[in-house]
């Protein structure tokens, strides 16, 4: 690859339930039912 | 796939097809593409691989040995969250004899205003995707520092493991 990307994973400090409670005080971003939208668009491990 | 022995042991005499997504979904593993093709060459079987994630701007599996690319054109590629579609890509077209009965008979051909907001799209696929590049190496670079995130997986880090192997670069 000539760069590294655009797409970043990364494990939050708490398990599921930080997870869950970071997505959902997110403000710009909106979360996506998958991977397919092309936008700001977070998934969890269980999408 | 990144241990290529154990590639080379998973292929069977019938194995037709070696799949592979690089960097993959979710973790951003980065792998071989060439020397896989190499190994699936010398097999005798061919080497799809899903190039969604890198774009034809940073990554061409072609031209580095693959029978065939997959894009889903869903995402960068179409770049506006407006096109549900995919796309093959491969050196040669298909042969016409074999080719319209697999048409007919699996493949979804997209609307001709399908295929126009994805031509829209392409239009700015360089610029969005050095763009998006920029911005993900700042991101992951802060989220690295956060006393909250336990582990980052960005290929642009240094302790990314692909980013420590410059065949797979």
């Amino acid at each position: 690859m000539k760069a590294p990307g655009a797409m970043i994973s990364f494990e939050i400090d708490g398990g599921l339930a930080a997870a869950v409670s970071f997505m959902q005080k997110l403000e710009i971003f909106a979360c996506a039912e998958s991977s397919a939208a092309s936008s700001r668009s977070p998934i969890t491990p269980r999408s | 796939m990144r241990d290529l022995s154990r590639v080379r042991a998973a292929i069977l005499p019938e194995t037709r097809m070696i799949w592979l997504e690089t960097p993959t979904n979710p973790m951003l593993k980065i792998f071989d593409i060439a020397a896989i093709a190499e190994i699936a060459r010398k097999a005798g079987t061919r080497l799809y691989v899903d190039n969604t994630f890198a774009t034809p701007i940073l990554q061409r599996p072609l031209e580095l040995g693959a029978d065939v690319v997959i894009h889903s054109t869903t995402k960068y590629l179409n770049g506006h969250s407006d096109v549900v579609e995919a796309r093959s890509s491969r050196p040669t077209p298909p042969s016409p004899s074999g080719s319209p009965s697999f048409r007919t008979r699996w493949a979804r051909w997209p609307s001709p205003f399908d295929c126009y907001l994805v031509l829209r799209g392409l239009k700015t696929l360089g610029v969005r995707v050095r763009q998006q590049c920029a911005t993900a190496a700042v991101i992951a670079e802060r989220l690295s520092r956060h006393a909250r995130v336990k582990r980052v997986m960005y290929p642009g880090l240094a302790s990314h493991r692909s980013a420590r192997s410059p065949r797979a670069r």
